[in-house]
């Protein structure tokens, strides 16, 4: 038994009042809120594509629990978790049958099979938008201009969409909305990933509050930030700094979808890494990739090394011991 | 060491054999203790351990027990993971689907056939060239024949048609069934095995025929919400592995089924 590594420490022990539930519950009031402001740019399209796409998902969780014969795992709130940042990250027009859709794609193929919450290799809602992106690319890849009050259930008219920033960046001129317009979310983009202030305030609650690994999402954004200073694609290096960094859902993404506590990597040199990964494959995508919005390719891509990576960096510093009964609960 | 692990019979299948998959890598694990743990476990999913696994050694002895397994209990694509490659690649139609599933039936054919007769006799690092050679001149000679009739449904198949002749289902087959057992039972595990992966191949590129053209074998059916996006890799892929699950769910009842039969008929014999 000699291979256990145990930390050893003295006491006090103190008790951590946070279990999946709980994290899961102030993961969702926080998506709650971005929500809110969905609901202020799009109208309350938005609420409904929400309930239909969390009523889906906590329905085919508890389909899955029922089919494998266990206990049901719906109280732990992933699913309504996955269903609040899948609503969120797909366009505010999409309509709600594909909601269903992803729903389903993200509990019975990309999460449940793999034994469900904390073992699941890819992020679910990654994996859904990923999949409905390569399926209907003329539903999730055209974005409705903001703000506007789309209409309940009808078709959203081809006159309400609008060219999003990454479309004008990669066709190397500069977006007609004014930076202002962008930061607060006036610019075509998904449902919530557009008003940035909501989406850095919630980072800031979440990293404080020690539910995400902000670690992850600091390097995205300096990464990020640093190829987009050096390489612009359109205007200025300040111009493309904040182009790049303002538009598509590459923040929100890497607020609520990069920092998954059951697919980033566990240990701190390793989350550093993962972050630089990530900013390097969503920069090479966005510039000679197929799709506009490829945040999720790059997000699965890395789900895949990250293991790897925790592995690697194990394997090479001089803290192993700790970090593996880290990893090994 | 858990408890539970003493009577598995109280968690529910899926968890037990998660868990007992765990257990078996930690008590392995500790065999090693002097190396590194975390290598220890990537070393311990071996693959000589999953090939044993996967082909036994001896299979069925009767040439008609060979080719019912080589049908569902021993299908190729959905136990052993075999021809994937080709059924993601080539079958987008059932056209193209039936036309490799008849070569790669001939090729698997005369592979174990010549497999059980001459090149069981040589040793194992030869054979694999032998396979690859043997399968390669049938495919050339096929060709010939294929490229003047079918020109049209060997070029949509494109690089996948070559490829058949190195692809899994010849060489594994062969190495693993036909070496160790008579010609006769080599060529009934080489039928049914060509049967269970053109059943497969020939479903998939049905589905995505209807999916992306609303046709099935060039007959138009009345479909017209068309997922054009049927036609990709990732969706074969997926399609492939709700059909493994269920087949080898539907195989565990069976076998269970089976089991349970055979007990009572002892208990009646007593």
């Amino acid at each position: 038994m000699s291979d256990i590594n145990i930390i050893k420490t003295t006491p006090p022990y103190i008790h951590s009042n946070n279990t999946p539930r709980t994290v899961m519950l102030q993961m969702s009031c926080v998506l709650c809120a971005v929500l809110l402001c969905s609901v202020f740019y799009y109208g309350p399209r938005v609420l409904i594509n929400a309930a239909v796409c969390v009523l889906a998902c906590v329905g085919f969780e508890t389909l899955m629990s029922v089919m494998v014969r266990l206990p049901n795992t719906v109280k732990d709130m992933s699913a309504v978790v996955t269903g609040l940042i899948i609503t969120l990250a797909s366009p505010a027009g999409a309509p709600a049958w594909l909601m269903i859709v992803m729903a389903m794609f993200a509990v019975c193929i990309a999460k449940a099979p793999f034994g469900g919450l904390g073992h699941n290799p890819f992020n679910p809602a990654a994996c859904a938008i990923a999949f409905a992106s390569i399926s209907w690319p003329n539903i999730m890849l055209r974005f409705p201009s903001s703000p506007q009050v789309l209409p309940l259930f009808a078709d959203i008219p081809e006159s309400a969409f609008g060219q999003t920033v990454q479309t004008y960046l990669s066709s190397g001129i500069l977006p007609e909305y004014s930076f202002t317009d962008i930061f607060l979310g006036s610019a075509p983009s998904a449902a919530g990933t557009g008003c940035y202030p909501v989406l850095i305030a919630c980072f800031i609650l979440l990293a404080v509050k020690g539910i995400i690994r902000w670690r992850i999402t600091v390097s995205f954004a300096a990464s990020l930030g640093i190829v987009a200073l050096a390489f612009p694609r359109a205007g200025g290096s300040l111009d493309s700094l904040f182009l790049e960094l303002f538009s598509g859902y590459a923040v929100f993404a890497a607020i609520f979808m990069f920092t998954d506590p059951s697919t980033s990597p566990k240990s701190t040199a390793s989350q550093y890494i993962y972050g630089v990964i990530c900013a390097m494959l969503v920069t090479v995508m966005r510039r000679y990739g197929m799709y506009r919005e490829s945040t999720c390719f790059a997000l699965i891509i890395c789900n895949a090394i990250g293991p790897t990576l925790d592995r690697w960096v194990a394997e090479h510093s001089e803290r192993r011991y700790t970090v593996h009964a880290k990893v090994r609960k | 060491m858990p408890k539970s692990e003493n009577r598995p019979g109280r968690q529910s299948g899926y968890r037990r054999r998660v868990h007992s998959t765990l257990v078996d890598l930690v008590v392995r694990q500790q065999g090693r203790s002097e190396e590194n743990s975390l290598r220890g476990v990537a070393r311990t999913a071996n693959i000589r351990d999953t090939l044993e696994e996967y082909y036994p050694k001896q299979g069925a002895k009767n040439p008609a027990q060979a080719f019912a397994d080589g049908i569902f209990g021993n299908n190729p694509v959905l136990f052993n993971a075999l021809g994937v490659v080709l059924i993601v690649g080539s079958a987008s139609t059932v056209k193209n689907a039936s036309l490799v599933a008849l070569v790669a039936g001939l090729l698997m054919v005369i592979c174990e056939f010549c497999a059980s007769l001459i090149y069981k006799r040589l040793p194992p690092a030869l054979r694999l060239a032998c396979y690859v050679v043997t399968s390669a001149a049938v495919l050339y000679l096929l060709s010939l024949f294929l490229f003047d009739n079918y020109s049209a449904e060997v070029s949509a198949v494109g690089i996948y048609f070559p490829l058949i002749c190195v692809t899994g289902l010849v060489t594994m087959r062969a190495e693993s069934y036909a070496i160790h057992n008579t010609p006769l039972c080599a060529v009934a595990d080489a039928l049914g095995g060509a049967l269970g992966f053109g059943a497969v191949i020939i479903f998939v590129g049905a589905l995505r025929e209807l999916l992306t053209l609303g046709t099935v074998g060039g007959l138009r059916l009345g479909v017209t919400h068309f997922f054009p996006s049927a036609n990709l890799a990732f969706f074969t892929f997926l399609i492939l592995a709700v059909f493994c699950a269920g087949a080898r769910q539907a195989r565990a009842v069976y076998r269970r089924a089976k089991r349970r039969h055979e007990e009572e008929d002892k208990e009646d014999d007593r």
